[in-house]
């Protein structure tokens, strides 16, 4: 069974997370899209610690002794998508920024040439 | 025909210049590219002293891979019909770069590997004991994945015609990318021979690669050679 104090603690745990996240959705610091697994977990917390029979008919139908760790591994299985979703990111974020880098370098270098030729061209003239 | 020498250089001051030096002495009219890959060094100062020398310049160290490509892609914008590659720390001789023109010039393949252990050419510097396994694995499992047996599987003297410049455009692997380079070309119908190439150890410096590594290098490589096995050829960066 769930105690009313581990009710209470989630629950409480739960809306601090649903804080944080949905500020950071209105302070514009934290995008939508990558809230939504936050969202998501804050709920399941929400729902677990306002209704314990869901972690009870999650336990029955996982074959799990304790209720509480049926709310564990949804929270574990939740945030294992969210690294992944992270790891992801960064992977995306590395090769964007190599892109640019490349992109800058051989701009550079053209802008480079274009003044020598400009300068030679003036040189020209006078 | 337009030939490019490509040569991506992290941390390489004592070495490039007498790199530079030796292709000049070469007396091809050959466009030399240099592509500094954030060095911290004065290897940019080196470079920049040669006036005959072009110099792309990171802006920070991203390495190997995109270093390369960042000159491919270059190659590829100026309209150069060829590229050879080579390595900053001098292990690839600039003597056997007329091989490589006289391989581009006859089409013998669209890349040409200088290879270091081809049967009648056992000579020269041959890397050490382990890297030579890590070599032999790799050529097996290239075999295995590609059907072609390539000798040198790691080898980074490498040159190119035009349509292999635009692969390499526009995808490149990243961290030691020479076999997945391979298999690229291969993925993509291009045509592979290797020629022999009598390597030297590193003009100075000491090798970028560690035991660890070479560990990573390993898991990485095959990962890599496995997973994308069976890719199609227009597959490109994000």
């Amino acid at each position: 069974m769930i105690t009313l104090e581990l009710q209470i603690t989630v629950f409480l745990a739960a809306l601090l997370l649903l804080f944080f996240v949905i500020r950071g959705i209105r302070s514009g610091h934290l995008q939508l899209k990558h809230a939504l697994l936050w969202l998501f977990l804050g709920l399941i917390n929400m729902i677990f610690a306002v209704f314990p029979g869901a972690a009870l008919y999650l336990t029955q139908l996982m074959g799990i002794e304790l209720p509480v760790n049926a709310m564990f591994l949804t929270s574990i299985v939740i945030a294992y998508l969210l690294i992944l979703q992270l790891s992801i990111n960064s992977s995306t974020n590395e090769l964007k920024k190599r892109k640019l880098a490349q992109k800058l370098t051989i701009l550079e270098e053209e802008v480079r040439e274009l003044k020598q030729q400009m300068e030679r061209l003036s040189k020209n003239k006078l | 025909m337009r030939v490019l020498i490509l040569i991506p250089c992290h941390n390489e001051s004592e070495s490039i210049g007498l790199l530079l030096d030796e292709i000049k002495d070469l007396h091809r009219d050959l466009d030399v590219l240099v592509i500094n890959d954030g060095s911290t060094d004065d290897s940019l100062d080196v470079i920049r002293q040669r006036a005959y020398v072009k110099v792309l310049n990171l802006p920070y160290n991203t390495g190997i891979g995109a270093t390369v490509q960042t000159g491919f892609q270059w190659a590829f914008k100026n309209d150069y019909d060829a590229v050879i590659r080579l390595d900053g720390d001098g292990q690839h001789p600039p003597a056997d770069i007329p091989a490589h023109l006289q391989a581009l010039e006859q089409d013998q393949a669209d890349m040409i590997i200088g290879s270091r252990f081809l049967k009648t050419h056992n000579i020269g510097y041959q890397s050490t004991l382990p890297r030579r396994l890590g070599i032999y694995y790799l050529r097996h499992l290239l075999k295995l994945l590609t059907g072609q047996r390539i000798f040198d599987p790691t080898s980074g003297f490498v040159s190119c015609n035009r349509k292999v410049i635009r692969w390499f455009a526009e995808y490149y692997p990243y961290d030691y990318p020479e076999p997945e380079a391979i298999q690229r070309v291969k993925q993509c119908g291009g045509r592979i021979v290797e020629i022999p190439t009598t390597m030297r150890k590193r003009l100075a410096g000491k090798s970028k690669i560690s035991t660890s590594d070479s560990f990573y290098y390993f898991i990485k490589v095959s990962l890599a050679l496995i997973m994308f096995h069976g890719r199609k050829c227009n597959t490109r960066d994000i």
